[in-house]
Formats: C-alpha cells, structure tokens, sequence
C-alpha cells in the first residue's frame, strides 16, 4: 500500500539488478547442491540380503533386510514388550528381535523389512519393522522404532 | 456359448469412448481449418464424458450387486461391506482407480470446453485436441492393459473385500481428491500446449490459466492434508506425512503448481518469465502422470504396497512423448517468448517471486532426486537403498524456513524497486517481534531447540507483515467512516485475490506452527500398566482404568479405558483400541486414542499396543506419543482453502485489470495480488 517508487523507471536493462538476480540464484543453486550432498549419507539405507548380512562382521551402520517371518518363530515378551522372530530370504534365516508398535498386519508369513544392525551374537537388533502384503493392494503401516517421524 | 453380462456394457462403453476420444482428438486439430469437423470433435467430447460415465456407474453397480465374476469387484469388495465401503472400493485397485482419473477428466473437458469455448475460439480447438489425447491414453490403458471389467471364468462366492485400514472416513475422501487432483494438471497442460501450438503468447488466457492452476492447487492441496490426517487418525504410528515415495509423488505437482500461481503475476504484470511459466505448467501435469503411475505401479517400494503392474512401461512411454513433445514446441516458440520485461533490482516484487520459485523448485528437485534415487541406485549400481526421512528433514527443512521468510517478505516489496523508506516502514516492527519471539524461545527452551526458536521467529514475522497490512488497510477504511469489521470486509472484498492470498499465506504458517512443533517436541513413551496405574509424560498424567471389550459385525475389539489430567486442562476421557477383523484374516486394526487439550495444543495420541484379556491382571501395554499443535495443521488446512474461495470469489476477478508492463505504477501494490 504504501510503497512509493523512488527513483523514475528506467527503460533501459540495469545491468546491476540483473547480476544480483543471477548471483542469488547461483547462491541458491549452490546451497540446494551442497544440502543435498551433505544429507545424502545420513538419509540413506542400504538393502542386504541376508547372505551378504551375514558375511560381513557387527557393525553399528543400520541397514534394511527383507525376508518373510518364519511359522512358529515368533515369539513375544512382556514386560518390557519385546518380539523376536526368524526372517527368511530364500534358504538363509536371520533371528530378529524388535521392541516397539507392531504392525497390524505381522504375523508368520509375512513379508517384512527390518532396519537394524547385526549384534556381535549374531541377532539382528531391528529399530524399525515394515509389514508388506505383496498378494494385494494393502496400505502397509510404517513403525518408526525410537524417537519418530512427524 | 458366450452370455453377455451386464458388466460387459461398462467395457463396450469403454471401448467406444476410446475410438471416439481418438477420433475427435484428430477431428480437433484437423477442425482448426474445416469447422464442420470441429463441431463434430466438440460433440464427441460429450460422447467420450458420457461413455466413461457410463462405464464408471456399471463398475459402481457391480461393486453393489457383489458381482464376483468381475475380477476388480472380487479383488476389492466383499459381502460384509456396507454401501459406503463398496462405494468407496471403486479407487481401492489400480483398474478402477484409472477408471476414476479418466471419468473426472472426461467431465473436466466438458466443463472447459463450455467455459472457454466463446471465449478462446482460436485456443480452444487445441486445448480439446490435448485433452481428448491425454484421455485417449487412459482409455486405451484402461481397455487393453489394466480393465476394470476383466472377467473371471468361475465367480467366487465372496470377495476379498477392502483391507480394514482403507475403511475409514478419511480413505474415502482422500484418494479421489488425490486423483481429481492428478488429473486437473492436464487443463494447465493443455492450455500451455495450445498458447504453443497457436502462437497465441499474449496475456489473454493467462487469467484462465491462473484459475485452473488454482483449482488443481486447491484440490491436490485438500487431497495431501486428507491424507496426512488418515495417516494420522488411522495408520497410529504418531505422525502424519513419512515423506514416503507415493506422498513425495503427490506433493511434487502441489510444489510447481504453488510455485506457478505466483510466477504467473509477474507474467500478468510486466510480461516476463514466460518460457518458465510455460514450463511449469508442463511440468506440473508431467509429475502428475508420475505420480498416478507411481501410487499405482509399485516401482518404488512404499508403504503403498500396491502390487507390481505391468502399466509401468506405458506410462513410461506416455510421459516420454509428452517431456519431448513439449520441450520440443518449447523451443520452437523460443523467439517468441522474449521477456517485455526485465530485472530491475534484487528488492522487487518479481524478484520476490523468482526467489520463491527457485526454492519451491529446490524442494521439488530435492524431493523428487530422494524419491527416485532407489531407482537409479540400484538400475546403475546394483545396490538397493532406501532413502529415509532424515534426508528430506535435512534438505527441505532449511528451505521451508527460506520459503516462510519470504512469505513475510515478498507481498509487501513493490514492482520492480523497493525503496529504503517502504521497507523501513513495512518491515520494523514485524522483524523485532521476530528477534523478540526468537530470542525468548531461545532463553525458555534453550539452544538444543534453536532451529524452532529460529523457525519460530520467521513464522512470528510473517504473521507481523500480514497483521500489519490489514490493520493498515482497515484503519484507512475506517478513516473513510465505517466500523471495524465493515472496514475488514470491504477491504477484503475490494481485492479478493491479494487478501485471500495472505488468508493462505496465514494458513501456511498454521500448519508450520503444528510441523515445527510437532518435529522438534514430540515426546514418546513406550509403557506397560495395570488397571489403576498412571505415567506421567512431560506436563500429563495418564490413568489406565481398565480394559472392556465389545463385538461388532466382522469385527471383535479391545478397548482400554484410559484418563489424562494436568496442564491446567480439563480431565481427557480416552479410549484406545485394537480392532480385529474376523473377515480379514484376523487382521488387527490398531484404533488411536487422540485428545487434544487446551490451552496447550498438545495431542495426546496414545496407542495400545498389546493387552492380555485372559486372567484378572488386564496388564496392557502402550505407546504414548505427546505431539504439540498438530490440530493446528488442520486448521491451517481450512484457512487454505478459506483463503482460495476467497481469492476465486467471481466479483473480485471481474475488478481486476491487467496493468500494461511499460507504464510506472505509482502507489506500486494497490491492484496486485
């Protein structure tokens, strides 16, 4: 409302102005690059089979395995409430133990992806668990395990 | 012996609209110079609506007649649904979920075709030829690859039925918003192409296209804060966006299109950004199909498991001719498309808006790079990954809070320069109640939570230029002899659009107010009671009282009685659940218990995760999320909208006038949005 302009309206191209748009947006440019490289490592999950999980030494990196939870594995504690199950990728099995919500939909049979790391016993400590119903069109619900998402 | 089945009058009705939707899209263009075809290609576009109507209705009526022979109605429907649900189960697969986007982009097309036929004649020939092709894609995919009217040799006695979780309220609504949404990409679309094809470069369509982009925003933005809530009221894992492929797939057209409904001003006033606009609009309709494709194909692995398809290479090949065909005319029409206009300094209303864009793009690539990222991972190295939450908080955090900034910034710059005077004037007192707010948060919460402080006191600016600008404009109304809320509202009414946008501008801020305080002070507890026994949790104490169970239809549930005082709040009565649904292999449904008490705004959202109903014990576990101004995200979603149907209301378009570029507009914002 209360603008006023100052100065009269040149014609003519202000070389100036038209610099500071460009640098702005290189500047722009720049940080989005630079954000980007900087969050890509901490974003990023890699998937193993459980072979290759299997093969390599405890390590405190998180990575996803996906595998479908073995009949008669699962096995549920209270107190503190506290899951274990076998997962299966083809032939290999991984133990896995989980504490936190558990989707709806788990049960023996079901595809899940665990996110976790391989404990120096061998047991795959799971923060997060991902049901997935590969037959048919089924929402999935996603429990983020420790402090979680918004 | 073949019997013909009433579901076979869907698919014939399909199978006709397609031949007619292809012969008219050629009659179109070919009509531009031979009017008789023309006419006919306008008729056929009340044959293709009418058809695809058709052919949607008998899909409903099989889904209510439970006719099982039909392989969609099996696969998504069942016995125990009541009309609701079966209603509802017509976007609950990927045939019948094209099925919707072709049917409402087939009434769309009727409805621009009466809207801009008069008054874009030279146009209109195009814009039908556009969307008649776009439809004729979808017709052809659904009648040769994915048909909702596929028949099954041996009808089952029942059905699957719909997966519990997808029967709800919110599952009702969100999806075909979602989809109507997608598919209201392509008038934008369409009318880019056309301005292309005819070399029709002026400002005489902009005003239309404005208005369609509005609408796309408005339903897209609907559909994402529809989703949101489901997830949040149904899917009880504490939040409400995950930042998972198939909702990044949704919010990308959202971002171009709120990123062209203000680049588009700078157009209408000083004739600039014309190649960039075009773009967008092809763009936004370019992410749609994308994200149609991504929600239905499974390409990306999502919470949306929906199952792998075999659509994906079509689409493929659909997207690809459109990002060529486009770009290509793009190109063509480059000598024309020369700016009127240009940069005259870096405080300036358009520059405002090119800063705004660039960082509403920053997102959009940024989310768009995670979202495919998967893919191209393991198509060029062979690792699968997956790209979690963190990285978009990381990446699109810091450019929200850009975004935010700007929104207090950019409405009160002027065309072209900015002088020193105006900004003091506008800006003083707006930026000390940020530093104020901030440098409070910061002593109160200290420097562990310095980025909502900091987030904080951007959002307390905005709301600072915002309230100063009304007080301004209805202190001059009052002047002129009229009480306060007169002032208000004939201030609001006498530039609809500028006040419906910072309405808007305000309803963003209510959802940051509820994002950033529901990122940054979410509290969990994961819990274990007996009846009688309580938690406390930051300012709340919880009392489990008991559990109780109850039987439904299809359903047997649990439910824990559970009580939240403190806060100087009124005592929460709540309730929270597990369903398990007898008709869908014993699937449990977990049923949140939310309350949100006042003054605070805190939502007490509280899940019950286990319980042994055998023995007198009635131990039950829970896990209890303490999220901050969630409800405030809601209503921020309401002032959205207000705000649209504010800025859309039809006399506050008709006022306005396009400012010829060439003369200084002295008084500068008056007549701007």
């Amino acid at each position: 409302m209360a603008q006023e302009l100052e100065w009269p309206v040149q014609a003519k191209k202000s070389w100036a102005g038209q610099f500071r748009v460009l640098l702005a947006g290189v500047l722009v440019l720049g940080g989005l690059a630079y954000l980007v490289m900087a969050s890509l490592p901490q974003g990023t999950v890699y998937y193993q089979t459980v072979k290759e999980l299997k093969a390599k030494p405890a390590s405190a990196q998180p990575v996803r395995v996906a595998g479908i939870v073995a009949s008669g594995s699962v096995q549920r504690a209270s107190a503190p409430s506290r899951l274990s199950f076998d997962i299966l990728d083809g032939s290999d099995r991984l133990p896995v133990t989980y504490s936190g919500v558990v989707p709806d939909i788990f049960g023996p049979g079901v595809q899940v992806v665990v996110e976790g790391q391989r404990d120096a016993s061998g047991v795959f400590q799971a923060q997060t668990l991902l049901a997935k119903c590969p037959s048919r069109f089924a929402a999935v619900v996603p429990t983020p395990g420790g402090a979680s998402q918004p | 012996m073949i019997v013909a089945q009433f579901s076979d009058i869907g698919y014939v009705a399909l199978l006709a609209a397609l031949l007619v939707s292809a012969y008219s899209a050629v009659a179109a263009i070919v009509g531009r110079r031979v009017p008789a075809l023309l006419t006919s290609a306008y008729r056929g576009v009340i044959a293709v609506a009418s058809l695809v109507t058709l052919a949607a209705l008998v899909l409903w009526l099989s889904l209510l007649n439970h006719d099982f022979g039909l392989r969609f109605v099996a696969e998504t429907s069942s016995r125990s649904m009541d009309t609701l649900a079966l209603l509802s189960a017509f976007w609950g697969g990927q045939e019948g979920s094209l099925l919707f986007w072709a049917t409402m982009q087939a009434l769309l097309m009727v409805l621009v075709l009466w809207k801009h036929r008069a008054q874009y004649p030279h146009l209109m020939p195009v814009i039908v030829a556009v969307l008649l092709s776009v439809q004729t894609f979808f017709l052809f995919v659904l009648t040769m690859v994915s048909n909702p009217f596929e028949r099954v040799p041996l009808a089952p006695g029942d059905g699957r039925g719909l997966n519990p979780l997808l029967l709800d309220a919110g599952m009702r609504i969100h999806p075909p918003l979602l989809l109507t949404g997608y598919m209201s990409f392509s008038v934008p679309f369409a009318f880019a192409i056309a301005a292309l094809v005819t070399g029709d470069l002026g400002r005489s369509w902009l005003k239309a296209l404005r208005g369609w982009v509005l609408l796309s925003w408005a339903i897209q933005g609907a559909g994402l804060l529809m989703g949101a809530w489901w997830a949040y009221h149904v899917l009880g894992w504490g939040g409400y966006w995950g930042w998972d492929p198939v909702e990044n797939a949704a919010l990308l057209p959202w971002l171009i299109a709120t990123a062209l409904l203000h680049s588009i001003m700078v157009q209408e006033r000083r004739g600039m950004l014309k190649v960039w606009n075009l773009g967008l609009a092809i763009g936004a309709f370019v992410l749609a199909v994308f994200g149609t494709f991504v929600v239905r194909s499974g390409v990306i692995s999502s919470v949306h498991s929906f199952s792998l398809s075999v659509i994906g290479p079509y689409f493929f090949a659909f997207l690809t001719i459109v990002v060529l065909g486009a770009a290509g005319l793009l190109i063509y029409r480059l000598p024309s498309l020369k700016a009127e206009g240009h940069f005259d300094a870096l405080l300036s209303r358009e520059a405002g808006f090119l800063a705004n864009n660039w960082l509403l793009l920053a997102v959009a690539g940024a989310t768009f790079w995670g979202t495919i990222f998967p893919l191209l991972s393991e198509a060029i190295q062979g690792t699968k990954v997956a790209i979690g939450p963190q990285f978009y908080k990381q990446v699109n955090g810091p450019i929200f809070l850009g975004l935010i900034v700007l929104m207090g910034i950019g409405p009160l710059l002027a065309w072209r320069r900015t002088s020193r005077p105006s900004l003091l004037h506008n800006f003083t007192w707006p930026v000390v109640a940020a530093v104020a707010v901030t440098l409070a948060l910061l002593a109160l919460l200290g420097f562990a939570t310095a980025g909502a402080a900091i987030a904080y006191g951007a959002c307390t600016f905005v709301l600072g230029a915002i309230a100063l600008e009304f007080a301004r404009g209805v202190r001059t109304r009052k002047r002129a002899g009229s009480g306060p809320l007169r002032a208000l509202r004939s201030l609001v009414a006498a530039n609809r659009r500028r006040y419906g946008g910072y309405i808007v501008h305000l309803g963003i801020v209510a959802v940051a107010f509820g994002v950033i305080g529901s990122s940054f002070f979410q509290q969990t507890a994961d819990i274990q009671l007996r009846p009688g026994e309580s938690y406390t949790i930051g300012r709340y104490k919880v009392t489990y009282s008991g559990l109780s169970s109850y039987r439904e239809p299809g359903v047997d549930a649990v439910a824990a009685a559970l009580r939240v005082e403190g806060g100087n709040t009124s005592t929460l009565q709540l309730q929270a659940e597990k369903r398990v649904y007898t008709n869908w292999e014993q699937q449990p449904v977990t049923g949140v218990a939310i309350g949100t008490t006042f003054p605070w705004l805190d939502d007490v959202y509280i899940l019950l995760t286990d319980s042994s109903t055998s023995g007198a014990a009635q131990v039950a576990s829970f896990r209890i999320f303490i999220n901050p101004l969630v409800s405030l995200i809601w209503f921020g979603g309401l002032l959205l909208l207000a705000g649209t149907v504010v800025a859309v209301w039809p006399h506050g378009l008709a006022v306005r006038r396009a400012l010829p570029t060439t003369v200084p507009v002295p008084g500068g914002s008056l007549a701007d949005a």
